[in-house]
């Protein structure tokens, strides 16, 4: 699929550079004063939508195919799916660029519920489960398209349009690293679209390993003086060495107990149990210093017991390099100062580790503004224009300079 | 499209039962809303809908106006809300009318019948199309669903919504108990009057839409039976094949209490034996009560507590003065 789009690109990308350029060169030139005030409107409606649809489903299909209908309806043709998952839009450079701007979403909501998600709206806010984290961010990035396709917004580089899984449905990042397999090579740059943090710069770099701890003893506990550890008691050690230790001065590092469920009464057996931790750390040694400490004490815990534990990596985030975001992150600070949002510093997101690792430069872009708690979760509607043009504006810097093979 | 005396043998309802996904090409509607040279309107009657109004609003305009045109203009019929129903309505950029406001020589009621009577006055379009204010869960499909049987076949003239009815209630949403009024009460009354419309899945659903030319021939009761006096009579002025109706999947919406039903009841009821006695099917031999009587428990004992329904009928818009002025310069 790929090698066969590749050839018609690059005819398509000479046509267009003789002829259908001058639209997308008025337009880029003035990104600024472009009216995009209706777009605004079709993000909300959008994000409105796709927070309604059921998730998570096999391969967030159901959202997934709202997403290819509205791409269709759109008259966009160069639109592929995976087996992960993914759907992908490409728009062609006008030029000879081979390289691609990557641009991708998150879709899918693991917590879902059909009340909580429908949205209520006033005339500055909207307010629904999910909707700033989990469908405002796609429904950004499906009007980019539609966007990109009305008006002839094609670039240096070509773009590519991403909808991937969500973490909140796909812990291990499978659909966003499967893509990275296919088409990293090509890929020059990335920008994570997001629903929320609309100003936030994510500088502040940060690792992290989820890690799974099971438990399997021979008997449960009884009060009696003799009687053997249970999993619930090895476990309830294990949180309480883990999670009393500081690992640096500032604090940044630590050991956050996630879920702890063990005995019976749990949809378990009273000889077992689980435990979920998340490690985090801001430098690559101190993560993994903490890592070999935390899966030491792991092992230690069932010395003398007749227990048996098992650790696993369910995730892995390094921690980034910082520098390599460097130009990203200036475009982001222009945008953001042309649309009069004031930036602060924000940690770094997980897909834009990810496509660090890759050896890809990243940054992540807010929509809007929000806040959200265990049951609500609220956004801004009148910074939505603002945050679309912003996008507008950092995906066309980031498609400046030359092809990766030239780098 | 033909009136007839006798209702029509031909098409029933339920072969005249569409998908609402069977019109998800919005495209091929707006280019058929073009060559048929119609134009569309859409109005919410509403009454303190400031909760659900603006999403309503934003996602039937941006879709069905800006992105494909399908759709001329949305109005809120409002019958005096004392929440924010009018303020947000119009900052999402609705046309709002109060409906006292409206033909003000003819008088006010309140009730939603006489809202969506008014709206012939005010609204602009050939297809009129109404839906509820109070649906959670709106999109697209609940107004390109009900429009789509009307652009394609020009022998349909009334079509209306139905779907699962989930409700919201304090326990959650529960997968049934929508449509208790039908059930009940309207199917057994169809049933043995009229067959032909038991065939309707819903036959009270609040979205349903019509060609102007039929409904300014129709009266409106101003209350609960505005929806089945129109079937009545569109029975027996067209035959039930003038009549389609269109699945929407689902429509999530507030729950209302067995008192409200039963209000809600009485006067559809009373709209029912109406038509009935207009068109000759039964006769009444004594008049009727004119208020819903219920019971309330007080210290230990039951106390009845009457509230007034309102039973007015408003006549065919088309025997208006003002109507026919402003819509049929020619006979006025």
């Amino acid at each position: 699929m790929r090698r066969i789009y590749l050839f018609l690109r690059r005819v398509a990308g000479r046509l267009g550079s003789v002829f259908g350029s001058r639209k997308a060169r008025a337009l880029l030139e003035d990104l600024n004063r472009f009216d995009v005030s209706g777009y605004a409107s079709r993000i909300v409606s959008d994000a409105v939508l796709m927070n309604d649809i059921p998730s998570p489903s096999s391969g967030e299909e159901l959202r997934m195919d709202f997403i290819r209908e509205r791409l269709d309806e759109f008259g966009i043709s160069n639109v592929f799916s995976d087996e992960k998952g993914n759907t992908l839009a490409l728009f062609p450079a006008y030029g000879s660029k081979r390289d691609f701007v990557l641009i991708a979403a998150e879709v899918g909501d693991a917590n879902y519920s059909p009340l909580g998600n429908g949205v209520r709206l006033s005339s500055s806010r909207a307010a629904g489960l999910g909707l700033g984290e989990r469908s405002l961010g796609a429904a950004a990035l499906l009007v980019f398209a539609e966007f990109a396709q009305a008006t002839g917004f094609h670039l240096d580089k070509n773009l590519l349009v991403l909808f991937t899984i969500s973490s909140s449905v796909d812990e291990r990042e499978e659909a966003f690293r499967h893509f990275l397999e296919g088409w990293g090579d090509r890929v020059s740059c990335g920008i994570i679209v997001r629903g929320t943090g609309l100003g936030i710069v994510e500088t502040k770099h940060v690792g992290s390993y989820r890690l799974s701890v099971g438990v399997q003893t021979k008997s449960h506990e009884i009060l009696a003086p003799e009687s053997t550890a249970s999993a619930a008691s090895i476990l309830g050690t294990i949180a309480s060495q883990v999670g009393g230790i500081s690992w640096d001065e500032k604090r940044t590092a630590m050991v956050n107990i996630a879920r702890m469920e063990a005995g019976t009464g749990y949809g378990h057996w009273a000889t077992q149990g689980e435990l979920d931790m998340e490690i985090v750390a801001e430098d690559e040694k101190m993560l993994e210093t903490i890592k070999s400490v935390v899966t030491g004490t792991i092992s230690k815990a069932a010395v003398g017991t007749d227990a048996k534990i098992e650790t696993l990596v369910r995730f892995r985030r390094s921690v980034g390099d910082p520098m390599r975001n460097a130009d990203l992150v200036a475009e982001l600070r222009s945008a953001l100062g042309k649309v009069r949002i004031k930036p602060a510093h924000g940690y770094v997101s997980e897909k834009v580790s990810i496509l660090n690792e890759s050896g890809i430069p990243a940054v992540a872009v807010g929509v809007t503004t929000g806040s959200s708690g265990p049951d609500s979760e609220e956004i801004d509607l009148g910074l939505i224009e603002q945050g679309f043009r912003q996008l507008l504006m950092v995906v066309e810097g980031s498609s400046k300079g030359g092809d990766r093979s030239e780098n | 499209m033909k009136e007839s005396s006798q209702p029509s043998s031909g098409r029933s309802i339920l072969a005249q039962s569409f998908h609402s996904s069977a019109y998800r090409d919005k495209k091929r509607l707006v280019d058929l809303k073009r060559e048929k040279g119609v134009s569309i309107s859409l109005a919410f009657p509403t009454l303190n809908e400031e909760a659900t109004i603006a999403k309503e609003i934003l996602v039937l305009k941006t879709e069905l106006m800006e992105r494909f045109p399908l759709l001329d203009e949305i109005a809120v019929i409002d019958s005096g809300s004392n929440d924010k129903t009018r303020e947000i309505a119009k900052s999402f950029g609705a046309s709002v009318f109060v409906s006292s406001s409206i033909l003000e020589k003819r008088g006010s009621h309140r009730g939603k019948g006489e809202n969506l009577w008014k709206s012939l006055y005010v609204l602009k379009g050939d297809i009129i199309v109404w839906i509820d204010a109070d649906i959670t869960n709106i999109n697209p499909k609940f107004l390109y669903g009900l429009v789509g049987p009307l652009l394609e076949n020009d022998d349909i003239g009334y079509v209306k919504a139905f779907y699962k009815r989930p409700i919201r209630s304090a326990a959650g949403l529960a997968s049934s108990g929508g449509g208790r009024v039908t059930e009940l009460l309207i199917r057994p009354l169809f049933s043995l009057f009229y067959p032909e419309l038991a065939e309707l899945v819903q036959p009270l659903s609040g979205e349903y839409a019509g060609r102007r030319s039929i409904l300014e021939r129709l009266p409106f009761s101003v209350g609960y039976g505005v929806e089945v006096g129109h079937l009545i009579d569109l029975f027996h002025m067209y035959g039930p094949g003038i009549i389609a109706q269109v699945d929407m999947d689902e429509r999530i919406h507030r729950n209302q209490s067995i008192e409200a039903l039963s209000r809600m009841s009485f006067g559809v009821l009373a709209t029912f034996l109406d038509r009935l006695k207009k068109y000759g099917e039964i006769s009444v031999s004594r008049e009727l009560g004119m208020r819903h009587i219920a019971l309330a428990s007080e210290d230990d004992s039951l106390k009845v507590v009457p509230a007034e329904i309102s039973l007015v009928e408003r006549p065919p818009m088309d025997t208006i003065p003002e109507y026919l002025a402003k819509f049929h310069s020619a006979k006025a």
